[in-house]
């Protein structure tokens, strides 16, 4: 939690027969994050490199991830989400091949396809009556009209009436099939049945060639008609929506049949795609498989011990630090390092890696930081080895949002806000499902970070003594409204400008926080020039440092006198004057014009930056203030609204008041704790130059 | 006085927020190696045309599916007739509608084709109507009432309220005799193109010169599918002018009227592409393969063009932000967009290869 976990790196050699069984130990372990040996064997080795070839598993794992979505697109038609992967996975991997899963998400298609085909027919019936309905007003609606009269004029209908003898009464119904009609039976006599016809006038002639061709003779349309013609339509369409809506059940029921088949299926393309990865990071020789890769040094035993039984111990195992894998070394006119031999004895060779082969960075914070690190991660990762900044940047804008939103009622209102977002998240994306895309995915991050917001809300506005606003509380530091309505003649706060101090300081202290904790980083890298001369370094640490207090001592007179502490002034000069050696030390020119411009221009960025910087944090104040004065505003409309009490009018203004308030000020204290932390903070020691732990896990997100 | 950035900056803005919701090429690109149709629409389930898949599973339907996209496109351009109304001046508003009413007409014509299917050619369109987008058109015509009028001139009385009612009083009478609905085809287009130059010129200098380009463009795809089809030289009463649209971008008005007088259309506009462009492989080769090479070679003149519009829409959009080339390129790219799903998805209804799919986009 402090630094980045410790790394190791370790380059493996064992013969291929067991490459499949090492493949299978690493991805249930799930902790080697994967180099390519070739480009670090160039390095290291420079004799072997050309003997490496890399693992041609490309294929296997394209085939594998195209038949992976394939059942996932099966499983979600159902309404399933892929299964986790388990352990015990890994060893029945080889049982489907991509082909036998392409071929059980042929079939299961192919009977999802013979259920689309009835849906379409049936969706061809729908689409003709609807056609009939669309000329037919509601039988209760303004524009209901009678059959008798729609049929005469006016609309596109083609209206009979009159009797169909009854054994060709089911061929008629058969054939109209083809046409939007609605065929009712009205009646019933002897050997006939009445029948209404109600069709499209364009059909007309076709329509009438079948009911010529049915024997039909004509008779008036009866009064009920219109009714009858009414129901059996919205009774036809009701019954094949309601076979639709099966129908489009069925889909989801077919897909749970197979759904063990499926997960099966699924799993086993996941492993095969996760070993293809893995694979694909090994490179052979002829006899030989090397596998390289980063992990945290605390399970080096735990993969020392899966990698030899994976192997039965036919394996070679190598490690090698950070440190080991850092320096350039030197190197003869013939190309051979020099004093190898000395060096071999004393301490193996050293090389500069590639950026990309840098030890990566794994941050590990407790569960209630993780909307922190994100933010942390969001800017950047943090080299290998450096203080992660997590802990502090949690405190920082806890800090800062609450100064800037002080209000406990508001606070409430976004623990109660973070509460329902993790409430929603519980509800709808389940363990082990990919967050989905978009906003919906940032819910659950930002729910937690509004419910630590909300919190830190509720504190300083318990110091503050402002609940919505009023002040049903006295305050435990000090009261924000009264002092920017000017009221508090007593205590440590009594002006805005006291208000600006306590900002000052704060940012003082981050300011300080982020210079020793680049020192620290800089130790540890054992970079001592920077350390030194950086504009973060120590040297600008010290102009810093009594910068402030002679800053102090200058505002402390009302910015009436220059300071006059020469100890503190003396120590200014000479670290400036000291900054002058870091031109001539970095050795980039050789002229002293350079130097004195490389200088002046250094002391110009340290003096203007660091009280840019500083003054900064003053904004966090003004967002405080502009709170209170939102809220200061909004009293005074509702007492505007109500002089004497607050009425209905009054209380909705200040809601609404609250509303708009928590909205337009929680975001802006959000934004601006988030810019001051990356901008006056990480400017100061972040390094965001380090590679991300990725280890190829069964939990690795497809 | 409205500069440059007052008329433009909100519109434009939210233009380029809707087009971080265009569909990315990989997903077109997966849809089409997609091994059937209802796995390349489940790839839409989290995009914009969700409820095309939403409308796909409650139906079974390729043509709702279709339908739906129509009517998610055709709301999505509405929407931008909404927000030049909100943001922008008068001027360049009615330029947008005018552009926008490509819409309208596209419907008024599916519907007098079915109309044209039923009642002249006297064949089944129940399994076609359905598939229309139902709207009002501008004047009161619908498309019941274009489908279910009887004859031509019941036809031209329903739309006599529109704005396109005189010119297509002209060409209604004639198209039983001439057995085809070209007539009215090219009278609408013309009418719509003729009705954007005229609102070209009513922007600004900067604005009209961006416009011209990109509607000089569709002006030449409109042209190429019309040489394809064989126009007739001299249709314009007994002037002898080409019917073919003026104020194109890449082809001039000398490689028009060449295609159309020597009778070879396709094959010389191939010829033109290949000596003006340097485009090779575009024209035939053999007397006898001449009608496939033909067809071929108005195919990819027609995709030329098509990427030559989307080129230009790239470079409006990396341009000036604040010039009639924003909207024009969203226009262009939603319905490239849209035209590229309903390809890949009937594409993948008939079961065709990918490399064929891959052809046509």
């Amino acid at each position: 939690m402090i630094f980045t976990s410790r790394m190791v790196y370790l380059t493996a050699v064992t013969l291929q027969e067991y490459e499949e069984a090492v493949a299978q130990a690493l991805l249930r372990l799930g902790l080697v994050h994967f180099v390519d040996l070739r480009t670090v064997a160039r390095l290291i080795a420079p004799e072997i490199s050309e003997e490496l070839s890399d693992k041609q598993s490309a294929g296997i794992q394209d085939f594998s991830t195209t038949a992976r979505q394939r059942i996932e697109t099966i499983l979600t038609t159902g309404g399933l989400v892929p299964p986790p992967v388990r352990p015990d996975d890994v060893a029945a991997q080889t049982q489907l091949t991509p082909d036998e899963v392409n071929r059980v998400a042929d079939k299961i298609m192919g009977r999802i396809e013979d259920v689309r085909e009835q849906q379409r027919n049936i969706q061809q019936q729908i689409n003709r009556l609807e056609d009939v309905q669309r000329h037919m007003p509601g039988v209760n609606t303004a524009a209901a009209r009678e059959l008798s009269t729609m049929g005469a004029g006016g609309t596109y209908l083609f209206v009979r009436s009159g009797t169909v003898p009854t054994d060709q009464l089911e061929l008629l119904e058969q054939k109209l099939a083809l046409f939007p009609a609605v065929l009712t039976v009205v009646g019933r006599e002897e050997d006939s049945a009445f029948v209404v016809l109600v069709g499209m006038k364009r059909n007309q002639s076709d329509l009438g060639g079948l009911l010529d061709a049915a024997g039909f003779t004509a008779r008036e349309i009866p009064a009920e008609a219109t009714a009858e013609t009414h129901e059996t339509l919205e009774a036809s369409l009701a019954k094949l929506k309601g076979k639709q809506g099966e129908l489009a059940k069925s889909v989801v029921s077919l897909v749970a049949d197979e759904q063990p088949k499926l997960e099966d299926a699924w799993r086993s393309m996941r492993v095969r795609e996760l070993m293809g990865s893995i694979e694909g990071s090994f490179s052979e020789t002829k006899r030989a498989t090397v596998i390289s890769g980063w992990l945290p040094a605390s399970d080096r035993a735990a993969v020392t011990a899966a990698l030899e039984a994976a192997t039965e111990n036919h394996i070679h195992l190598e490690w090698y630090e950070p440190d080991q894998l850092k320096h350039r070394p030197k190197v003869s006119k013939d190309g051979l390092e020099k004093d190898s031999r000395k060096r071999s004895r004393k301490r193996p060779g050293r090389v500069v890696m590639p950026a990309g082969l840098n030890a990566p960075s794994r941050l590990e914070n407790p569960r209630f930081l993780k909307p922190f690190q994100i933010l942390v991660t969001n800017y950047g990762i943090p080299a290998y080895g450096t203080l992660d900044p997590t802990p502090a940047v949690a405190i920082a804008y806890l800090v800062m949002f609450g100064l800037m939103f002080g209000d406990a009622g508001h606070g409430l209102v976004l623990v109660l806000a973070g509460l329902l977002g993790l409430w929603w998240t519980r509800v709808h994306i389940k363990p082990g499902v990919p967050l989905p895309k978009g906003l919906a995915g940032s819910i659950p991050t930002l729910s937690r970070l509004i419910l630590w917001c909300g919190g830190a809300s509720i504190v300083m506005g318990v110091m503050f003594g402002s609940y919505f606003g009023f002040g049903w509380l006295p305050p435990l530091w000090f009261n924000y409204h009264g002092v920017v309505a000017g009221h508090v003649e007593v205590g440590p706060v009594q002006s805005l400008f006291d208000v600006l101090r306590i900002t000052v300081y704060f940012g003082v202290a981050v300011i300080g926080i982020g210079l020793v904790m680049n020192w620290i980083n800089l130790v540890r890298q054992k970079r001592w020039f920077p350390l030194l001369f950086d504009k973060s370094g120590v040297l600008g640490g010290i102009i810093y440092g009594a910068g402030v207090v002679l800053a102090a001592d200058f505002a402390s007179t009302g910015f009436r006198s220059v300071p006059q502490n020469p100890f503190l002034l003396g120590v200014v000069g000479v670290a400036s004057a000291l900054l002058f050696l870091k031109a001539p030390l970095e050795g980039e020119s050789k002229n002293v014009m350079w130097w004195v411009m490389e200088w002046v221009i250094e002391l110009l960025e340290v003096f203007a930056g660091y009280l840019a910087n500083t003054l900064s944090f003053m904004r966090v104040a003004g967002l405080g203030i502009a709170h209170v004065t939102l809220g200061i505003a909004f009293f005074q409309i509702a007492q505007m609204a109500s002089p004497e009490g607050y009425n209905i009018a009054a209380i909705l203004i200040l809601i609404l008041g609250n509303v708009l308030i928590i909205l337009l000020e929680g975001l802006s204290a959000g934004i601006q704790a988030l810019r001051l932390n990356y901008y006056e903070f990480f400017s100061k020691h972040f390094q965001p130059s380090g590679v991300e732990y990725h280890p190829i896990s069964l939990d690795s997100t497809p | 006085m409205a500069t440059a950035v007052s008329t433009y900056a909100f519109l434009n803005a939210k233009l380029r927020a809707r087009m971080a919701k265009l569909l990315p090429r990989e997903t077109i690109t997966r849809m089409v190696h997609a091994h059937s149709l209802e796995e390349a629409l489940h790839l839409l389930r989290n995009t914009s045309f969700a409820s095309v898949l939403t409308a796909y599973e409650q139906t079974g339907d390729l043509l709702t599916a279709e339908l739906e996209i129509q009517r998610l496109q055709q709301q999505d351009l509405f929407d931008v007739k909404r927000y030049a109304a909100q943001f922008t001046d008068s001027v360049v508003t009615e330029f947008l509608s005018i552009l926008l009413s490509r819409f309208e007409i596209s419907d008024i014509k599916n519907a007098i084709r079915l109309w044209f299917e039923r009642a002249i050619r006297g064949r089944m369109v129940e399994d076609k109507l359905p598939y229309l987008v139902r709207s009002s058109f501008t004047g009161g015509a619908t498309v019941e009432s274009i489908v279910n009028a009887s004859t031509p001139a019941e036809l031209g009385a329903v739309l006599e309220s529109t704005p396109y009612g005189a010119v297509l009083s002209s060409v209604l009478p004639s198209i039983k005799e001439s057995g085809s609905l070209f007539s009215v085809e090219v009278a609408l287009d013309r009418w719509y193109f003729q009705a954007l130059q005229h609102g070209v010129l009513s922007l600004k200098k900067r604005d009209r010169k961006v416009a011209e380009r990109m509607i000089g463009i569709e002006i030449d795809v409109v042209n190429v599918n019309w040489v394809t089809r064989m126009v007739e030289p001299g249709q314009e009463g007994s002037s002898g002018k080409p019917v073919l649209l003026s104020g194109g971008y890449m082809l001039d008005s000398s490689a028009l009227t060449a295609a159309t007088e020597s009778g070879r259309g396709t094959q010389d506009l191939a010829d033109f592409f290949q000596t003006r462009f340097g485009l090779p492989g575009l024209s035939g080769t053999a007397e006898d393969g001449y009608a496939d090479n033909r067809t071929r070679s108005a195919a990819l003149l027609e995709s030329m063009l098509q990427q030559a519009l989307l080129v230009e829409s790239r470079r409006a959009l990396a341009g000036n932000p604040f010039t009639i080339g924003i909207p024009l390129a969203y226009v262009a790219l939603k319905q490239q967009e849209t035209r590229t799903v309903t390809t890949v998805l009937n594409g993948k209804y008939y079961a065709a290869s990918e490399a064929d799919i891959g052809a046509f986009l």
